[in-house]
């Protein structure tokens, strides 16, 4: 793979200085998940406002991939309402599992840049790590 | 032909690498780079020397049958290669032909002796003695077994840099200590584990040891007479052999008394409507049609390192291990986890301010195939109170200049990624 193509600047600065980044270590209403292949640590906080919409902030020990997943993730959800989320979450994952498009990238800004991964199954799973996450707070655990 | 050993005494390791297709091959691995593999990943797997894969091939142009039921010619070809693999492996380990059990690697041989011993030897109250250090798959089993039987396990101590702490080895050695199983050599640190003393030691309280040598058997002599082990447990596709085959080397007496694993064809004598009589061992646990070519395999990479000689390739990897470690310790911002002396060749360590994914991933663009993750074992890496390592790992057919390479790139990897490239809560 590029390197030039991977650590480009929109994931260089998404991990360098993440967004909605928060240092939820000690906060106990916070989701930590740990994927098991590579160690990396996420943990995500998350509530709907009186308007039923997202407020979402995120820490973890990882990767710049899956670092500048997370941020990218959080900027484009924080706000919305759940529908939308769950809308978004399933479409981004179907994606990265190859079941859709990779041009539907292009409609979430920065998160286009990770079209180049879409064909290393191995490093895509860092991409994949915040999203699937997410999915899982609000599915298997959450409201 | 295989290598012998040039009068000069030194290793022939271009002659070797010849030997490897896969070596030779270019990949395309980025813009400014397409060249043949530097495989530092031999931990997790090895590559195959062209007289293994010629040996599958062979098996399967002249030799394939079903074993140990066909009368006819090629059947009998195919049984007599199938068993004279069996008498190669025990003749390798110091073995007799009837304690070696055809698996399908390090993990279901332990899962055989979890199931098979372990639910008839270990009662309710006793405990299973492990290192803090276990691969997963000398470690889940057991979960299993201990949560099924109502077992406890216990954890041996290990030193920071993954060797074992002798000193309290005396203090978890008691009558209630029901099997001791533990690494030979550990796949994340290198260490070697002292397993002969250990092993007295445990027999001394009557207590049975299973080794897991997936680390240890392809890299250095491995007898298992001297050890007397109980248990050793491998996997053909870390010593040049095929994925899908590997060895239980268990004591006759622990076999003869042994339940069967997996019921089916080949491991019965006479089969009636309400039940069965069980063949002899080995075969007792060997049910359904086996791995024929992996066995084939397996005995034909032995050969090939045997030629080699044991002894002489674990000399070669401790000349290249030392010079990695002497390397990786001189470039700043490297943490090495590895113990430096009285190891194989398995390094762990980081760069500071880089994920070792990253690290990977810029490797891998200069062509080196090196592992970050937490190798199976994440009891270990947790300890190191890390999330993943890097880790370098060695075999006879890599080279110094392989090893210059990797200090050269990981130097411009600290470039590239200058002051880091995540940021992370502290
Ligand atoms: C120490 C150790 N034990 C067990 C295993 C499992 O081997 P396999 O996956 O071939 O069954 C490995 C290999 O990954 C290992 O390094």
């Amino acid at each position: 793979m590029e390197l030039q193509e991977l650590y480009n600047r929109t994931v260089r600065e998404h991990s360098i200085r993440p967004h909605n980044f928060l240092n939820l270590k000690k906060n106990p209403q916070a989701w930590e998940k740990q994927n098991p292949e590579c160690g990396d640590t996420i943990r995500i906080f998350l509530q709907w406002n009186s308007q039923e919409e997202l407020e979402i902030a995120f820490d973890m020990e990882g990767c710049a991939v899956s670092t500048a997943s997370a941020s990218m993730m959080t900027d484009i959800v924080k706000g919305k309402k759940k529908q939308e989320v769950e809308k978004i979450y399933q479409e981004v994952l179907d994606v990265m599992k190859g079941s859709k498009e990779a041009n539907l990238l292009d409609t979430y800004g920065d998160l286009s840049v990770f079209k180049g991964i879409l064909a290393y199954p191995v490093r895509l799973q860092c991409a994949i790590f915040p999203w699937k996450t997410l999915q899982d707070i609000i599915e298997k655990r959450y409201l | 032909m295989e290598h012998a050993m040039s009068e000069s005494n030194t290793f022939p390791v271009d002659e070797i690498r010849k030997d490897f297709p896969l070596l030779q091959k270019k990949f395309y691995f980025s813009q400014e780079r397409y060249a043949p593999v530097v495989y530092l990943d031999n931990a997790a797997t090895t590559q195959k020397p062209r007289q293994v894969i010629d040996a599958l091939v062979e098996y399967y142009q002249e030799q394939n049958a079903n074993v140990h039921r066909a009368l006819y010619t090629l059947g009998e070809i195919a049984t007599a290669k199938y068993e004279q693999s069996r008498k190669t492996i025990a003749n390798f380990l110091g073995a007799r032909e009837r304690e070696i059990v055809f698996t399908r690697g390090t993990t279901e041989a332990i899962n055989l002796v979890a199931t098979s011993w372990g639910k008839k030897f270990l009662g309710e109250g006793k405990s299973i003695l492990l290192s803090e250090i276990e691969h997963h798959s000398n470690l889940v089993p057991w979960q299993i077994l201990a949560q099924e039987k109502k077992l406890k396990l216990k954890f041996l101590p290990v030193m920071k840099d993954g060797t074992m702490d002798m000193a309290h080895l005396g203090d978890f050695l008691d009558s209630n200590v029901g099997l001791l199983a533990i690494t030979h050599v550990s796949n994340v640190f290198g260490s070697v584990f002292p397993a002969q003393e250990i092993i007295f030691r445990a027999h001394e309280k009557n207590i049975p040891v299973l080794l897991d040598g997936a680390q240890s058997v392809p890299h250095i002599p491995v007898n298992v007479q001297k050890l007397d082990c109980d248990f050793l447990a491998f996997s053909g596709h870390k010593m040049c052999g095929p994925t899908g085959i590997g060895v239980l080397y268990a004591k006759e007496k622990w076999l003869q008394q042994m339940a069967p694993y997996q019921g089916g064809g080949d491991m019965i004598l006479s089969v009636w409507p309400e039940y069965a009589t069980y063949n002899e061992i080995p075969y007792k646990f060997e049910a359904g049609t086996p791995h024929i070519e992996g066995a084939i395999g397996l005995a034909r990479a032995i050969e090939y390192l045997s030629a080699l000689g044991m002894k002489n390739l674990w000399e070669y990897e401790k000349k290249l291990t030392d010079y990695a470690f002497s390397r990786l310790k001189k470039i700043k911002n490297v943490k090495i986890f590895s113990p430096g002396k009285d190891q194989l060749g398995v390094l762990s360590f980081s760069l500071e301010g880089i994920h070792p994914h990253d690290a990977a991933q810029f490797l891998d663009s200069k062509g080196i195939a090196l592992r970050a993750g937490t190798h199976c074992a994440q009891p270990a890496i947790r300890k190191l109170g890390v999330n993943a390592t890097l880790r370098m790992s060695l075999y006879f057919y890599n080279t110094l200049e392989e090893i210059d390479y990797l200090v050269k790139c990981l130097e411009e990897a600290k470039e590239f990624f200058q002051n880091g490239i995540t940021r992370t809560i502290q």
